[in-house]
């Protein structure tokens, strides 16, 4: 076992204490939510496409059946939580910031929570890779931290480029959650085994877990379980000073590396993937135990709340109900919080299922979290630089945002910005920064696809342009070429011509004969032409006789010129006729 | 049931720009009694003056543009009116403090768009702004006399309105020495008024301990204060090392005059200053070159103002060529942003 490495000073820049509020929900045991007598399931509650149902309604499924799959690179399947049958696949709300609807399956309990058989991989230590990656893949895996990244995808990636560092975040750094903390307390085992999976399929050159200090009791049954595991030579266990945000992705990386992940980059660019303790869990439930992602532990916590604590729920329960389970109390508070206070977003109506992106349901009341007075002006003091993990200079930002200057934001790095809400915890002017730098994301977002679509759209008519210009040049060079070619040829003939001419009487015969073949042509042509004349003729006399006003001097000129042309005709034809006798 | 929606974060530390302006009225606390126990009341008449200037002149404007007069209670006008009036001599004519805080607030402030927007400081826009039409009146001081020392010329027998000592600062003396040697000079009574320069250190010492506060509850931080404090021993002592009789000594820049004021109360003015780390600490450098060169060859004795209105014109320069190194980028991207070549 390696020894506990403590990490006595922060080495991210800046970050903040705010109070933990922990202690709310890590007193209790981790408790088990009572099974929903309805589950929704969202088609998409991962970062990436939506999976594609493989049941029907009136269909009957167990627990842990698979419902919907996803083929596709970054997709996650979709398990049935409970048994039962499906009711219905529809468009539901899901939780998110702007009350999206998504389609989902419907699920009714029959209350029996009968199992799916699924076998797992219980002796994973010999499988391999092309065994183990599928099954991770059908078990509907994502990263529980919150990116809800599907973990396959992850895994496929670090596969094909080699990884040097594995990390684990167990730092949990954002007030009030405790579901990681619970997690690592009461399932050690489940964790660990998680890690060995990972180690076993990527074999990285070093394990880290990163933890803050702030929760030694996880710590120690950490410690407590690891001799005996699979890494226990391998897995260094890191103690952080408390300190948000260091569970940052890129945060934690710096923490326990020193390196840092570059801009617009992966960590999987410098040799590192990091994964939650969460995922490992589920991870390793899927594979020793052949259990699909269909639950997760859920904060509950805030001030609101009679009941906070852990729970292990279904994924598809009602927000709703899970809430009024942890004695709700509906007047304290006026905000239903994603995640934690520092990074989450508020539901717009708690009638939408626990997906597995959701950690933490926070209810504060006004006391606990008081809502933000008035944006007051920027005094420009700084103390949102000297807490900005990343180095960005807020105050600049805020600046150029606030004023739709956004080519400078984005000189200032804005895309670096990775949104803790820090400077915004700081800002004695109360001005709401993340939400400016948001706004300001998504406009130049908008702008550059606009100005993406604009230059394709200028390339699109300039290689028309282009096209057209090219064409029309082998036209007329077609045209010079078929023009010389055919004065070469009359300037050949015209040589012949003099030279037989010049040279032998004899050919005088031969001239004649050309002579007299050109003629011939010539008449040709003239009756053609005359024969025309009179089909036209002929045409506008019809005309003329149809319509109603035309005057009688009209239809007999017209009598006079077809007369005329088909004079001409029989002209043309005796002289044709002569000149095929001569 | 209709729940709020709002951004991230939703958790705030609680500070807010009210209590800020509340802490730096308090560490002003010290400076201004030592003021008022050397000088007399008439310190305290001309921040009632200027503070009620400053108030009122930003009343006026709220007025004028609509806004609502709830914006004093964020307490930017008062400590304008407080830092304003603590540059003042006690002795100053009572129209001194009050145009010097109508012009701080007007013409400093609310002139370019309210609190955050001046690039001047708008207390030293309204010292210089005194200094240069009224120079006799801003630059005579009254002898320092604490009550208690000496009963016949203590203040309390000379309040305002009545003929007090006057004399010239320690750095007026030595401006207007002449060719007087330093010796000479030291010993000359009547040039340098006896109690004036353990008064004044004595006020310096007070402002330090209202700096200290400050920093202690970050308000402000520690480097910029070290550094414009640092910068002006070292280049006065260079300076002085050049002719010992006859530029002053690097302790009489910093003991003297309004330099240690300036350090903790003036420069760290977040608005007018340069806002990131390493731009504070060029800002104090500078700041305290451009006092010695004013010092050693200008005509003004102090030169704390005009040195800080010249970099509060630089600061925006200073900001662009001192940003960090951001996570993850290669290196520091610094300088004024080229047009993109399009």
């Amino acid at each position: 076992m390696k020894e506990l490495l403590i990490l006595e000073k922060n080495h991210f820049h800046g970050g903040i204490h705010p109070p933990e509020c922990k202690d709310l929900s890590n007193q209790q045991p981790l408790q088990i939510a009572t099974l929903p007598e309805e589950v929704v399931l969202p088609l998409g509650q991962h970062h990436g496409n939506l999976a594609k149902p493989l049941v029907k309604p009136g269909d009957s499924v167990k627990t842990g059946q698979l419902l919907a799959s996803n083929e596709q690179a970054n997709g996650a399947c979709v398990h049935a939580s409970i048994s039962g049958e499906v009711v219905a696949i529809e468009s539901r709300p899901v939780p998110h910031v702007s009350g999206l609807s998504l389609p989902a399956i419907i699920l009714r309990s029959d209350g029996k929570d009968e199992p799916y058989p699924h076998p797992g991989l219980p002796c994973w230590q010999e499988a391999s890779v092309e065994e183990l990656l599928p099954l991770i893949q059908t078990s509907g895996l994502v990263g529980l931290g919150g990116a809800v990244f599907p973990t396959h995808t992850k895994l496929a990636g670090a596969l094909s480029k080699g990884i040097d560092t594995l990390i684990i975040n167990a730092a949990e750094c954002e007030p009030y959650i405790t579901a990681d903390d619970l997690l690592m307390r009461s399932r050690p085992q489940a964790l660990l085994e998680g890690i060995g999976i990972l180690n076993k399929l990527l074999k990285p050159r070093q394990l880290l877990l990163g933890i803050e200090d702030n929760k030694p009791e996880a710590l120690q049954a950490l410690q407590q379980a690891l001799p005996g595991s699979t890494v226990e030579n391998e897995l260094q266990l890191c103690v952080l000073p408390t300190r948000y945000p260091s569970g940052g992705e890129k945060q934690l990386i710096q923490l326990l590396t020193g390196k840092e992940v570059p801009s617009g980059g992966l960590p999987l660019d410098i040799g590192i993937l990091c994964h939650n303790v969460g995922t490992l869990a589920a991870l390793a439930d899927a594979v020793v135990r052949g259990r699909p992602l269909i639950e997760r532990i859920v904060t509950l916590t805030g001030k609101a709340l009679r009941h906070p604590g852990n729970y292990r729920v279904r994924i598809g329960t009602s927000v709703e109900k899970l809430l009024r389970q942890a004695g709700l109390e509906t007047e304290q508070s006026r905000r239903v919080i994603v995640g934690g206070p520092m990074m989450g977003f508020t539901l717009p109506s708690t009638q939408v299922p626990v997906s597995k992106a959701i950690n933490c349901l926070l209810l504060p009341t006004a006391d606990e979290l008081p809502l933000p007075g008035p944006e007051q002006p920027c005094i420009r003091c700084g103390r949102c630089e000297e807490v900005c993990p990343a180095q960005l200079l807020p105050q600049q930002l805020y600046f150029y945002a606030a004023h739709q200057a956004w080519n400078q934001a984005e000189e200032q790095q804005l895309f670096d910005c990775i949104e803790c809400g820090a400077c915004a915890w700081v800002c004695p002017s109360e001005i709401p920064l993340v939400q400016y730098y948001r706004y300001a994301k998504g406009q130049i977002q908008q702008l550059n696809a606009d100005a993406e679509k604009a230059e394709q759209a200028r390339l699109r008519f300039e290689a028309r342009k282009e096209r057209f210009e090219q064409e029309a040049k082998e036209k007329e060079a077609k045209r010079k070429a078929r023009a010389e070619a055919a004065a070469k040829v009359a300037a050949a003939k015209k040589n012949q011509q003099q030279e037989t001419a010049e040279k032998t009487p004899a050919s005088s015969a031969a001239t004649q004969d050309a002579a007299t073949a050109k003629k011939l042509k010539q008449l040709k042509v003239a009756k053609a032409a005359a024969t025309v004349a009179i089909k036209k003729a002929e045409k506008s006399l019809g005309n003329l006789q149809t319509s109603a006003d035309a005057t009688p001097e009209q239809i007999s000129e017209q009598q006079q010129r077809l007369a005329a042309a088909k004079e001409q005709l029989a002209k043309t034809e005796a002289k044709l006729a002569a000149a095929e006798e001569g | 049931m209709a729940w709020i929606q709002l951004s991230s974060p939703h958790a705030h530390n609680r500070v807010t720009t009210d209590q800020v302006m509340r802490q730096v009225l308090l560490a002003c606390i010290p400076g201004i009694l030592a003021l008022t126990w050397f000088f007399g009341p008439g310190i305290l008449i001309n921040l009632l003056l200027s503070c009620g200037a400053a108030l009122s002149a930003e009343a006026l404007v709220l007025r004028l543009r609509n806004r609502p007069l709830s914006v004093l209670k964020d307490h930017s006008a008062l400590v304008t009116g407080v830092l304003l009036g603590v540059c003042l001599p006690a002795t100053a004519a009572w129209w001194v403090p009050l145009l010097g805080g109508f012009f701080a607030l007007l013409v400093g402030k609310q002139l370019f768009g309210g609190l955050g927007q001046n690039p001047f400081n708008p207390a030293m826009a309204a010292y210089a702004f005194l200094l240069v039409s009224f120079p006799l009146q801003v630059s005579i001081w009254p002898q320092p006399v604490p009550p208690l020392a000496n009963g016949e010329a203590s203040w309390l027998h000379s309040l305002p309105g009545m003929d007090a000592l006057t004399g010239a600062t320690a750095l007026d003396a030595w401006r207007n020495k002449g060719l007087l040697m330093a010796e000479e000079f030291w010993q000359d009574k009547n040039r340098l008024a006896p109690d004036m320069l353990q008064a004044w250190a004595s006020v310096a010492l007070a402002w330090l301990l209202g700096g200290l506060y400050l920093i202690h509850q970050r308000i402000i931080n520690w480097q910029l204060p070290v550094a414009f404090l640092t910068t002006l021993f070292i280049a006065g002592a260079f300076v002085w090392g050049w002719d010992t009789s006859h530029y002053a000594p690097p302790w009489l820049h910093i003991g003297a005059g309004s330099a240690v004021f300036a350090a903790f109360f003036i420069l760290t003015d977040p608005v007018s200053g340069a806002t990131s780390l390493k731009g504070k600490i060029y800002f104090g450098i500078g700041t305290a070159l451009l006092v010695i060169a004013i010092r050693t060859w200008g005509i003004y004795p102090d030169g704390v103002a005009f040195s800080v209105l010249l970099m509060n014109f630089a600061a925006p320069a200073m900001d662009y060529y001192t940003r960090p190194r951001v996570y993850g980028q290669a290196r520091t991207k610094s300088g004024i942003r080229k047009e993109k070549q399009s």
